[in-house]
């Protein structure tokens, strides 16, 4: 799919099977990289350094991932322009490896 | 002349048991020869035995013993096995092939930098650099497991580098212990 980077896990499919979310290695971050598979362009969308298990919303406008806050992980999510970021507070525990349940009609 | 003729008789049976009693004996005929232990003197010398303590506990737990030290320690984002753990590596698969039966576990370690399945998959690295080692050093295959905690177990959670350094490492278990 790319030959870009050293380090690029978590591939993620987006809904309409033209985009490719994964986590990438950039210098010492790890961020969320959406990889276009009509020209192969790669943009980083996240700007935090320990980023984890990206995740389409069902609609593919939306990208929820695990990143880490002050030693703790926490819930993000970042539209897939990489424009809108928020961060999803909780005040315990730890977020791993989240996924965006489907739609339900 | 009856009593005559037995007395004579008599006579020459004596005489023909006392030749048979005297024929020279054959060799397997002579008796053992006979030793008087009892009067032997208890001159055989005492070798003198050795009685400094020797090591009873298992060298594993010695704290004097290079066994005891279980900790590989790697630089930030390396696998590689430095030249002063080198002899820690070496010491642990010699009691490895020594002991047929020992089982070991490796488990890597990573400091909390770099994402936890960045950090697993350097923990991994660096529990199977130190397995390979130790196969190079003619271990077993099947005595030596690798595996990650990744960043999940830290010794030390503090962020600073003094910290981190001591969770950048590869543990070593033996059976038992894990």
């Amino acid at each position: 799919m790319t030959f870009e980077g050293s380090y690029n896990v978590t591939p993620r499919l987006s809904p309409d099977g033209k985009t490719l979310a994964y986590i990438t290695r950039n210098g010492g971050k790890f961020q969320v990289a959406l990889l276009d598979l009509s020209n192969k362009q790669v943009q980083i969308i996240t700007d935090s350094d320990r980023d984890e298990s990206p995740s389409f919303a069902p609609n593919g406008r939306m990208i929820l991932l695990a990143t880490v806050t002050g030693g703790r992980g926490v819930l993000s999510a970042v539209s897939s322009d990489g424009r809108i970021k928020q961060r999803l507070s909780i005040t315990s525990g730890d977020v791993r490896e989240p996924a965006w349940g489907p739609f339900i009609e | 002349m009856r009593a005559i003729l037995i007395a004579a008789l008599a006579v020459a049976t004596t005489a023909l048991f006392v030749g048979a009693c005297t024929t020279t004996p054959t060799e397997d005929q002579k008796p053992a020869d006979v030793v008087d232990r009892g009067a032997a003197k208890p001159e055989a010398k005492v070798e003198k035995v050795d009685v400094a303590p020797t090591p009873r506990g298992n060298p594993l737990k010695d704290p004097n013993n290079i066994l005891s030290k279980r900790s590989i320690y790697f630089d930030f984002d390396k696998f590689d096995i430095k030249d002063e753990y080198r002899p820690l590596v070496e010491a642990h698969a010699k009691y490895l092939r020594e002991n047929a039966g020992a089982k070991m576990l490796i488990q890597g370690n990573a400091d909390e930098r770099g994402s936890r399945e960045y950090n697993v998959g350097l923990g991994q690295r660096r529990s199977d650099s130190v397995k390979k080692m130790m196969r190079l050093l003619g271990v077993k295959e099947t005595q030596i497991e690798s595996v990650s905690l990744g960043e999940e177990k830290p010794v030390c959670v503090e962020h600073a580098e003094e910290c981190w350094a001591k969770n950048r490492r590869g543990d070593v278990l033996y059976g038992g212990e894990y």
